[in-house]
């Protein structure tokens, strides 16, 4: 009875402090984490000049003549097109291409408002960009 | 006349033994000295409290004098050292840089996550048209 008491006893005690150790280096995390958001700021950040660009360069696309390709004029002629071929279909779904690509001009024009209240946090917090 | 003059030697005598009398004792001789030794003390003191009022009254003029006099001359510095005050004063305004640094550790877990939320939906709204401008 003796000799089975020792090693249960010895067992809880590992137990315990393998219990108690991820709860410590749980704790130690969770504490740096939050007092730290610098390096993750930073990251976020950088990303706005890159966002800004693709913003717009799409944004100048929708909006060139019927001469770019993808831009909203260029859609509206291949929707005249179609029209002309007769070929409804098509025209259906280039219609609907098209009303997604404005409100999508729409959105991005709003974002790139934005953009610029972004960056300023950014720098107004430290974040060279 | 012997009569009186016996009587004159013995009142003499007499009057002499008087003292003597009292001389005959060890103390008598040191008694009158101490008398006289003691009586210039009283003297002496009476002749010390002049002198020790003069001191006291030295020590008033030796307070007054210095004292309101470097008083008088320390105000008159105090209003330059304050007129020096005002251009620290105007040092502080050059300190007032400072928050614009004390803005800038002002962030939050929540704001980052705001921040990086808002930039992702940018993000997919852009690979969302790049995409579909990829297919026309």
């Amino acid at each position: 009875m003796k000799r089975s008491a020792i090693p249960t006893a010895i067992a809880a005690i590992v137990a315990a402090a393998v219990t108690v150790l991820p709860g410590t280096a749980g704790a130690a995390t969770s504490t740096t984490t939050p007092s730290d958001p610098g390096p993750r700021l930073e990251r976020a950040c950088l990303r706005i000049p890159n966002l800004e660009t693709r913003t717009a360069n799409l944004i100048e696309r929708l909006q060139g003549d019927a001469t770019v390709r993808g831009s909203l004029l260029w859609l509206q002629a291949q929707i005249d097109k179609a029209a002309a071929r007769n070929r409804q279909d098509v025209v259906e779904v280039l219609q609907n291409r098209l009303a997604v690509r404005q409100q999508t001009l729409e959105v991005l024009q709003l974002r790139q408002q934005n953009l610029p209240q972004l960056r300023q946090f950014c720098i107004d917090r430290g974040v060279q960009i | 006349m012997r009569r009186a003059a016996i009587c004159c030697i013995a009142a003499v005598a007499l009057a002499g033994c008087g003292g003597g009398g009292e001389a005959g004792e060890a103390g008598a001789t040191t008694a009158p000295l101490a008398a006289v030794t003691a009586a210039p003390p009283t003297v002496a003191a009476t002749s010390a409290a002049p002198a020790t009022a003069p001191t006291t009254t030295a020590a008033p003029t030796t307070t007054a004098s210095p004292a309101m006099s470097t008083t008088t001359t320390t105000p008159m510095s105090n209003p330059t050292t304050t007129t020096s005050t005002t251009s620290p004063a105007t040092t502080v305004t050059t300190t007032t840089a400072v928050p614009t640094t004390v803005a800038a550790p002002a962030v939050t877990e929540a704001q980052v996550a705001e921040l990086e939320a808002q930039l992702d939906e940018i993000d997919q709204v852009l690979a969302d048209l790049e995409a579909d401008l990829a297919a026309d």
